[in-house]
């Protein structure tokens, strides 16, 4: 299930909030807790029921991990169910992320022909697998107490975060969930997370994806492009990825406080960083906790040198590119970023000694340009967009992109001002201006909840986006004529 | 305003769930989609968007005949075929469509226990070989949930900005504007609109340079694909309602059309998939099949196309009076000739001269 769906917002939301706090509020505490893992467990398996196989091994497992490395007392012993633990967690994972991805590599080495699987990968695999992962470890490192199945169940299966994040760890979420004066609704919160989740939304239906669609068009065919059109494409994707991923996890931050949970922030506000390392601080921030803490510490941080600190940093950026996506593409991705890191962390001085402005451009122009690999379907086809761009061939932009932006209920709107002659141009410039001013001028969303008063204006905002919203899950398709 | 977040939360729920309810409302009693009822007779409404107001069309509104195809029957007037055979009709073409859309549509119509007496349906001979399953378009494109009875997935039609917006301008402003509903006659015709001629259909067509060998030839599986294809998609329904008869009918192309698929080495491939898909269909007795491919006057003349496949409403007119008359119309007896003659006049005609400059 969707977070932008009519089931999800008109039925699962209000029954979830309903029977959670309602079976609190007669004293059913386990009960809630049982009721609150059924829902999330209906919420991922309305995707795909098989998914359900997948996810409730991977939690008895990694449960049954848990409860013998709890009782066994032999250090070898507890160190061996640890790494076949880890092995086993890691292997699902590259089971049904990578096992195409090697075949194809093995078939177009050695001109060998084995058979592509075409595993369909579960949603949010990567995610509940990483989170286990911590799980296992911190249990290793004797960091974990006892917790039983149903908590355990609880944290990994938790509807807001399960599909996309924020990467949440157990000794935040267990304890809420333990949490008596949390169980109960509190409208101060309630309004908070409402709101949250009201601007997410807006950010993921109304923004990412109709730049979404522009993308859409210009990544089919790059070859196509010329200068302009490339860049409006790539510019495009870059909002595109930060609205759908940050609104995602507004989202799942706003559902969470909505029941009293506190979900970490997972974005803030990328698109301001003044230089590549800033942007990772700001940028996926639970991703980027995870490698620093399960990864690059492990890897000896940097402790041992500074050359061992940029290979290890390094491993970190190839290991995030890998994890991001299997193919070529994503490695050259975390290759990127690996080096653009080490680069502005050996040169800090000269990068600092630059004005704000030039600092925010070189950041954002590069983001941008790894943007390109991160989307392209092949290297090649990065490499021709980027080419485009690079050939300064200005042209117009293509019809087809232009009207992306010409939604019916602004064009009705328009209709009643004498701005015809000027749109749709005015909407895709308009577009990206508001774009723009959204990343760079506005508060990240714990800031927007520190904020919040129980405003008109926030009334108005709230309203208004989420009929928008609601009524732009459906639309009116378009046939377009071919020859049969 | 809003003293406590208490209060702030609960206004802002019930304001969603008003105008939710005024927006779902309104979509629900207007309906310009008709999928709960006829047209209100106090508003007038634009019909022009094929696969989301055919259905509502076949559903409530009161016919005893069906036109339908693809684009090919969009010039169709209704009260020329009302007059010729005394029924009252609609047209519900699917542009682009292929046969299974098509069928699966009119299907649903008499499984709604509609009282159809007489069909008219356009066959294009260019998507006979298609996989009986074949759907033109992406899946998820299609608007089934205006084609299925479940009430819930109704959410998608009522509660979208785009059905809104677009109810408000062809219905609430096109009847502000004093315009009659849309007529059958005018639904989806665009003739008009169009340019016809040698020139506007040189000006859509591309001849291949060489002439490919006949390398591809009527295998055992293309006669597979034709007997699914017209079984699955035209006998069956046919067959399942005896009382109804169907004037079905090769969508006449031009001969630009014979040239391109002469000069792609498939003619002899077309051919035989149209004289097998004929031998099938004529073995159902409520099944009456038209071709006008040996009215060569019609095929050649250019002014009567506005592209290789495409022709004027006065081809269509011309259509419902040769079925009216039986003209054109096969049967076991004339079937073979008629496909001799066909074949003898395509297989051996000068293309070439369609061609050369003036």
């Amino acid at each position: 299930m969707l977070f932008n769906s009519y089931l999800f917002i008109l039925i699962f939301m209000p029954l979830c909030l309903i029977g959670y706090f309602g079976l609190n509020r007669l004293n059913q505490k386990k009960l809630a807790m049982i009721y609150l893992l059924g829902m999330s467990l209906w919420f991922y398996g309305y995707f795909n029921p098989k998914y359900l196989v997948i996810i409730s091994i991977s939690i008895m497992a990694n449960y049954l991990l848990y409860q013998i490395m709890m009782r066994v007392g032999g250090r070898m012993l507890r160190r061996m169910i640890f790494i076949s633990g880890i092995a086993a967690n890691i292997a699902l994972l590259v089971y049904f992320k990578y096992t195409d991805f090697f075949i194809s590599t093995v078939n177009s080495i050695a001109d060998t022909d084995f058979s592509l699987l075409h595993i369909t990968l579960p949603l949010g695999i990567s995610f509940f697998t990483f989170q286990q992962i911590s799980f296992l470890v911190d249990t290793y490192r004797k960091e974990v107490p006892v917790y039983d199945f149903v908590e355990y169940a609880c944290f990994v299966t938790y509807f807001p975060q399960l599909i996309a994040g924020p990467i949440v760890t157990h000794d935040e979420l267990i304890p809420q969930f333990r949490d008596n004066t949390k169980k109960h609704l509190n409208w101060e919160n309630f309004s908070k997370g409402m709101y949250l989740f009201v601007l997410g939304l807006a950010k993921k239906v109304l923004v990412a994806d109709t730049f979404g669609k522009v993308a859409n068009i210009g990544f089919a065919d790059v070859s196509a492009l010329d200068s302009t059109n490339a860049i409006i494409t790539m510019l495009s994707y870059t909002f595109q990825l930060y609205f759908d991923f940050s609104g995602y996890c507004d989202m799942a931050i706003g559902l969470g406080k909505m029941m009293n949970i506190d979900l970490p922030l997972n974005f803030n506000s990328p698109y301001k960083a003044l230089t590549i390392v800033d942007f990772w601080k700001r940028w996926h921030m639970t991703l980027t906790r995870f490698f620093t803490k399960y990864i690059y510490i492990p890897l000896g941080g940097s402790w041992h040198g500074e050359r061992r600190t940029y290979i290890n940093t390094f491993l970190v950026f190839l290991i995030s590119g890998f994890w991001h996506g299997a193919g070529f593409t994503f490695i050259l991705w975390g290759i990127g970023h690996g080096v653009f890191f080490i680069l502005t962390k050996k040169f800090h001085k000269r990068f600092s000694s630059l004005h704000p402005a030039l600092n925010w451009i070189i950041t954002f122009g590069f983001v941008n340009i790894m943007w390109v690999f991160f989307r392209a379907s092949s290297v090649s086809d990065a490499l021709v967009l980027l080419n485009r761009i690079a050939a300064f061939d200005f042209g117009p932009v293509f019809r087809s992109i232009v009207s992306c932006f010409d939604l019916p209920e602004i064009t009705l709107l328009l209709d009643l001002f004498p701005v015809q002659a000027l749109y749709p141009n005015i909407l895709l410039l308009g577009a990206f201006l508001l774009a723009l001013f959204c990343v760079l001028g506005t508060d990240n969303a714990f800031e927007k909840m520190r904020k919040f008063v129980p405003s008109a204006g926030r009334y108005l905002i709230t309203v208004i986006l989420l009929v928008w919203c609601i009524s732009s899950f459906s639309g009116v398709s378009t046939f377009l004529y071919f020859n049969f | 305003m809003f003293h406590t977040c208490k209060k702030w939360c609960i206004c802002c729920i019930v304001s969603v769930l008003v105008l939710l309810l005024i927006m779902g409302g309104t979509v629900a009693v207007v309906d310009p989609y008709f999928h709960y009822h006829r047209p209100l007779k106090e508003l007038s409404y634009r019909i022009y968007n094929e696969r989301y107001q055919n259905d509502g069309i076949l559903r409530h509104f009161t016919y005893d005949a069906v036109i339908i195809g693809t684009s090919m029957t969009e010039n169709f007037k209704t009260s020329e075929l009302d007059q010729l055979f005394q029924v009252h009709a609609v047209k519900v073409p699917f542009s682009g469509a292929s046969y299974k859309e098509i069928n699966d549509r009119l299907k649903t119509a008499f499984q709604r226990k509609r009282p159809v007496k007489m069909v008219v349906r356009g066959l294009d001979c260019s998507m006979l070989l298609d996989s009986p399953d074949k759907m033109n378009y992406d899946g998820s494109s299609y608007p089934e949930y205006l084609y299925d009875d479940r009430i819930f997935n109704d959410v998608n039609y009522i509660l979208n900005k785009e059905v809104f917006v677009q109810m408000i301008q062809n219905v609430f402003l096109y009847t502000r504007s004093g315009a009659e509903m849309t007529s059958f006659d005018s639904y989806a015709n665009w003739n008009e609109s169009m340019t016809f001629g040698k020139e506007a259909v040189d000006l859509t067509y591309t001849r291949r340079e060489e002439k490919e060998e006949e390398k591809v030839s009527f295998t055992d599986q293309d006669r597979e694909n034709v007997r699914e294809n017209i079984t699955q998609n035209v006998i069956e329904l046919a067959s399942e309602n005896p009382d109804t008869e169907f004037y079905l009918f090769f969508t006449p192309y031009s001969i630009y059309y014979w040239d391109a698929i002469d000069r792609n080495g498939t003619i002899n491939r077309y051919l035989e998939a149209e004289q097998y898909a004929i031998s099938l269909l004529l073995k159902q007795e409520n099944i009456h099949l038209f071709s006008f491919f040996t009215e060569f006057g019609m095929i050649c003349d250019l002014n009567n196309y506005k592209d290789v496949w495409h022709y004027s409403e006065e081809v269509n007119s011309q259509i419902l009076q040769w079925m009216k008359e039986g003209e054109h119309e096969l049967n076991q007896q004339n079937y073979e000739a008629y496909y001799a003659e066909m074949r003898e006049f395509y297989l051996n005609y000068d293309y070439d001269s369609l061609f050369e400059k003036q």
